[in-house]
């Protein structure tokens, strides 16, 4: 055997030991690897025996691969014997012949999606698959796209329907020009004044009200705003739009009802509304005994607000509308309370893995 | 607003259900919040009108008494009651035994008995208006109108069921039941009875008793006014308090509840001021002077600054115009001559003037909401009418009426194609017009072409642009009864670049780790903020001028508290599990300049934190273990794994870590955040103490400057075998695993390499340590033979030797 040949017979010998003992998994199986490898008939005894046939010139060389292979081999020995006692009960369990079936598998941790972001993925992708491009934008908001160019003057009584969180800065004048968003509708703005029709928007994102909490308030929520500007876009495109969204959300059979509501940045202003799915239409607790559940506001996009985009009204026409992400989430998961939402309660997060 | 659907009949024929009407309105936008019903449960048999015809003193009480009583169709009854304000005459409502009544001591609803009242037989009882339920008054019979019929069902009378309309604000005409009564004729189809408002002046002229001069015609576009004399105050007829009281007003006295009936009835309000209590005789509209005082009708003194609008006589203020009147002025038992008012006022004007004030009327609610100028002669003339032949006054001749907005509605064009263009359905001008007439607007052209110009109803301020009228003709004939189709124009271009790809990349893989997502609030407090480095010293975090707790004012400058706190929750109320969360937010950098559209900058941060037992403490298979370090660290690796970029970790000590365990995370050498444990006060400030808290916080911004959601980049897989060895190195110890891994990776046999086992102590000399690192060895073309892998290996021990001076443990 020449020094080639040793150290070739080496490696065998530690591949087949390591991969052998990888599988062992009692105290007595290690046993007779430790006999086998080590012991005084074992492979390594023999390697370091077979030295001896070895040019002399070899002979320091391969003494010292032949040691090194017995050390490595030593300690893996000693820390699977480690391994293998620490963890007797398994080796008790698994090693018997029969299995106790019922003892709990091993737990893998769970994350989670927070229900409101499940939510507003689940919306957006709706969207997306009409053609909406899903953006993002400002959670602190001026005043000018907040309300104004929304065709919310200051002093219109119609912005008692968005109790305001006004940011600490005055002008000269005494006005705040900042606030917490209280929608997302000042995204419409933002994106028809830095783009050019077709438009085709979906923005997701935090909204803020001065509003007492309850069952059904938060002052901190989620809200989805749509729109979509083209020349031929009608009042029956918005219909179809969102009748769609509401049979994908909430199943084939959802029918949509739509009613005149008013909001100032559209003309005609609808609320839409959806049959409860509780109970059919027929009244119960869920849709408060009127058989239909509230789901968005929408409306065609009032000329005002085009023309002050510089969009031209009599050419460009379009829908916008917007919904509450958690108001949609209460309904699909029927959460009863909307204050459970920013509780972070890992109890009620770790329900929607 | 409360709106009895009896009133409603006296302008419009309503042919339909209650209940179908108020969904009807409903879809139309006016919601019915709710129905009122009342005497829905009066039997007709059992409750009556009754005259008392004979009433004798109680034998064995002093305050009953014993009314005999007409039934109607011969029929008589004789009774206990101890109303103090039964007399003979009255006409009353009779409750028979077996009749359903409200029992105010039981506070329920219960079926009459008869019963013996210190020893006389009753059968049956005289009702109050609460054992009806039509009011609150217990504290006598209800006295019916003369003219009432005795024997008829007192449901056929009285019930009544009254709507609660929520209104949009752009609807100030519905704050009325006239306005409300033409949308029901639009929508049934019926007409409009309008009520009667002419009357006989006497010989006095309006214009020689009063002059209204107007200061300040922007906030007071117009005033109209009539003189009335020798009124007699008294409370109002019985159906005058009824209706008030079903639409929930209280009765005052006739004068006052003509002007309340007259705004609920037009959506106008009126103001009526005792004349002999002005000074002067003149009426001016003004903006209040600084410090002026006034008190209001509700007994409250207000200081007054301009530009708060006020009537005025020639010496002081006598009213909050559009939203109070003044006590100097009030109508009272003695008054005998009255101005009254009808006036338009600025919307805006108004509503600061009472937000201002804290003084929220029924008026200031109509004018704030736009009200049309032109309901103020139409309702002071209905007024006028109503205390003519109420109060026995007599009306001056001619009207005050100073003017100062067009006098002409605009007339707008409406067109087919218009139409047809927003609604995606071509209508008729015909079928428009019969919708909208019913509306109240009219058409300037004869006939009827595919354009017309038409006006609004002058009592109508919401509509101002064609589109509106297409609100209405589509609200009217119905949302529902509109076509539905699906989009059809083309489809915008996107770019390729998302910037919320890398960022839901990130969230989806923090989950598939093991993480749960949490989102919290993101107003806090200056001592949790100030816990952190988060802003500079010298600046101040964003606060809100307004916020709903005082303590908690200021928009976050870092999420990490946020994240601590939802950990310290989580651990109050759950003690043995581990916790693994993260959130993904804005957080809100202090404003740099002051000029008017500067905005502050907004950073989506990303932070996460773990804490307690790697698995449940106790389970049959596996001992407990704390999540340290390492945990977190492979969490941050398993999160980046799919984007490009090369993770690496430089140890640096910071603020809110323990020292030495915390390091700087680049991604391709851009800093991106930081992980390591939290510092020993931190946990104990955040109640976390009990097992070492290790938290991740990255910037997005720095990523995304960085990472893109990788190309998969393909590289065909080895067909050949792989083989291992682990080497025992020796090293001193401030060299890192890291460099030691990437030196053995630059072997182009190496296809991987990592530490297997750490150890420092007696076996290692001071100051060294001995890491066992695996590699593995194979290669694209060839099974590996032991020698080529010996070579591999010997150079790898050479290259480490040389760098930094490793050794093998075991050569």
């Amino acid at each position: 055997m020449d020094e080639k040949a040793y150290i070739d017979t080496r490696t065998q010998i530690e591949q087949k030991a390591l991969s052998s003992l990888s599988q062992i998994r009692t105290v007595d199986d290690l046993e007779s690897w430790r006999i086998d490898t080590l012991g005084r008939n074992g492979t390594v005894t023999g390697l370091l025996r077979g030295i001896s046939d070895l040019p002399v010139d070899s002979r320091k060389e391969a003494g010292s691969e032949a040691n090194s292979l017995k050390d490595i081999l030593t300690k893996k020995y000693e820390d699977h014997k480690a391994d293998i006692e620490n963890s007797d009960s398994i080796q008790t369990e698994n090693e018997s012949d029969f299995l106790d079936v019922t003892l709990p598998g091993r737990n893998i941790a769970l994350g989670s999606l927070h229900p409101t972001t499940a939510v507003v993925r689940e919306i957006c992708q709706v969207f997306e698959s009409m053609g909406f491009q899903t953006i993002e934008g400002p959670e602190v908001e001026l005043d000018i796209y907040n309300f104004q160019k929304l065709n919310i003057p200051e002093e219109h009584p119609a912005r008692d329907m968005w109790n305001s969180l006004w940011i600490d800065r005055e002008l000269a004048d005494g006005s705040r020009p900042l606030l917490l968003r209280t929608h997302t509708s000042p995204m419409q703005i933002r994106t028809m004044e830095s783009q050019s029709p077709p438009v085709r928007v979906v923005v997701p994102g935090k909204t803020y009200r001065y509003e007492a909490t309850d069952a059904t308030h938060e002052w901190q929520f989620c809200q989805i705003e749509g729109l979509a500007v083209d020349k031929d876009i009608t009042f029956a495109n918005l219909k179809g739009t969102l009748e769609e969204f509401a049979r994908r959300i909430f199943g084939d059979k959802r029918k949509a009802r739509f009613r005149c509501d008013f909001f100032p940045f559209v003309e005609p202003g609808a609320e839409v509304s959806i049959d409860c799915f509780k109970c059919g239409g027929n009244g119960c607790r869920v849709c408060g005994n009127t058989g239909w559940i509230e789901i968005m506001g929408a409306g065609m996009v009032h000329p005002k607000v085009l023309a002050g985009v510089g969009y031209d009204p009599e050419i460009y026409s379009g829908f916008a509308w917007g919904m509450g992400a958690e108001r949609i989430a209460m309904l699909k998961y029927g959460i009863d309370d909307i204050r459970h939402f920013y509780s972070n309660d890992m109890k009620f997060l770790k329900q929607f893995s | 607003m409360k709106i009895p659907l009896s009133w409603l009949r006296n302008y419009v024929e309503i042919d339909s259900d209650v209940t179908d009407l108020a969904h009807s309105l409903t879809m139309a936008g006016l919601e019915v919040g709710s129905i009122e019903h009342i005497g829905n449960k009066w039997d007709s048999d059992s409750l009556v009108v009754a005259q008392v015809i004979q009433l004798e003193p109680h034998p064995n009480a002093d305050r009953l008494r014993l009314p005999t009583l007409d039934l109607g169709k011969g029929e008589k009854a004789k009774v206990v009651c101890g109303a103090p304000n039964l007399e003979i005459g009255q006409k009353i409502v009779f409750a028979k035994e077996g009749a359903n009544l409200f029992n105010p001591r039981s506070g329920k609803h219960e079926i009459l008995k008869g019963a013996n009242i210190r020893g006389i037989e009753s059968k049956g009882m005289v009702c109050s208006a609460l054992e009806l339920g039509i009011g609150e008054d217990n504290g006598g019979i209800l006295v019916l109108d003369d003219a009432s019929v005795t024997g008829t069902p007192v449901k056929e009378l009285l019930s009544d069921s009254i709507l609660d309309t929520e209104l949009t604000p752009n609807r100030p005409d519905c704050l009325s039941v006239i306005g409300t009564a033409y949308e029901i004729a639009a929508l049934l189809g019926t007409n409009i009875t309008k009520p009667e408002s002419s009357y006989q002046s006497g010989d006095t002229k309006v214009d020689d008793r009063i002059k209204v001069s107007i200061q300040d015609p922007f906030n007071c576009p117009r005033y109209t006014g009539s003189f009335i004399e020798k009124v007699t105050v008294a409370p109002s007829p019985l159906w005058l308090q009824d209706i008030l009281v079903k639409s929930g007003q209280r009765p005052i006295n006739n004068i006052v509840d003509i002007t309340n009936y007259v705004m609920l009835e037009y959506g106008q309000p009126l103001h009526a001021f005792d004349f002999n209590k002005l000074e002067g005789d003149e009426i001016i509209v003004r903006q209040a002077v600084e410090c002026e005082s006034l008190e209001t009708l509700d007994s409250q003194l207000k200081t007054l600054t301009p530009p708060m609008l006020v009537i005025a006589d020639t010496s002081k203020p006598i009213g909050l115009a559009g939203i109070m009147g003044g006590i100097n002025t009030e109508i009272d038992e003695e008054t005998t001559d009255i101005f009254l008012e009808a006036a338009n006022f600025n919307a805006a004007n108004t509503r600061a003037t009472r937000s201002a004030l804290g003084l929220n009327t029924e008026a200031s609610y109509r004018f704030e909401r736009e009200i049309r100028h032109e309901l103020a002669p139409v309702a002071l003339k209905r007024a006028t009418y109503l205390i003519s032949q109420l109060c026995g006054g007599i009306p001056a001749e001619g009207i005050i009426d100073t003017f100062n907005a067009p006098h002409h509605i605009k007339t707008i064009e409406i067109t087919e194609t218009r139409f047809e263009k927003i609604l995606g359905v071509s209508v008729s001008m015909k079928d428009i017009w019969n919708i909208i007439k019913r509306l109240g607007f009219e058409k300037i052209e004869e006939d009827l072409t595919q354009t017309i110009n038409v006006t609004p109803p002058f009592w109508r301020s919401d509509i101002s642009i064609q589109d509106d009228i297409i609100e209405e003709y589509a609200r009217i004939y119905g949302y529902d009864n509109l076509p539905t189709s699906n989009l059809a124009s083309p489809i915008p271009s996107q770019g390729s670049e998302n910037p919320q790809t890398v960022r839901e990349h990130i969230r989806d893989r923090l989950v598939s780790a093991g993480m749960n997502e949490t989102i919290s609030y993101s107003i806090t407090d200056l001592e949790t903020i100030n816990l952190f480095d988060s802003i500079p010293n010298d600046q101040q975090p964003i606060s809100i001028a307004n916020p709903m707790d005082a303590s908690k004012k200021y928009l976050r400058p870092t999420l990490v508290p946020n994240v601590l706190e939802t950990l310290s929750r989580n651990r109050r109320t759950d003690q043995q599990n581990g916790l693994r969360l993260f959130e993904i937010g804005r957080v809100f950098l202090p404003l740099q300049t002051d000029e008017i559209d500067s905005m502050p900058v907004e950073k989506e941060e990303i932070v996460g934190a773990i804490t307690g037992f790697s698995t449940s403490t106790d389970l049959w298979s596996e001992s407990g273990r704390l999540m340290d370090f390492f945990d977190a660290k492979g969490i941050v690796e398993h999160t980046f794994r799919g984007l490009s970029g090369v993770l690496s970790f430089t140890k640096n000590d910071g603020t809110m870590y323990e020292t030495g365990k915390k390091a700087d995370i680049f991604l391709n050498e851009v800093l991106i955040g930081q992980i390591g444990e939290l510092k020993s006060d931190l946990s104990e400030f955040f109640d976390l103490s009990t097992s070492p808290v290790v938290i991740f916080h990255l910037s997005l911004e720095a990523i995304q400057t960085v990472a893109q959601v990788q190309f998969i980049n393909y590289s065909e897989p080895s067909r050949y075998p792989s083989s291992f060895r682990d080497l025992a190195l020796i090293s001193n110890k401030e060299v890192d695993s890291e460099s030691i891994v990437s030196t053995i990776m630059e072997n182009k046999l190496v296809a991987d390499s990592f530490p297997i086992d750490k150890y420092v102590g007696v076996e290692v000399p001071d100051g060294k340590q001995s890491l066992t690192v695996r590699i593995i060895f194979q290669s694209n073309e060839k099974t590996l033979s032991a020698k080529e892998i010996d070579r591999a290996h010997i150079q790898i021990i050479k290259s480490l030797e040389h760098r930094y001076k490793i050794s093998e443990r075991y050569s």
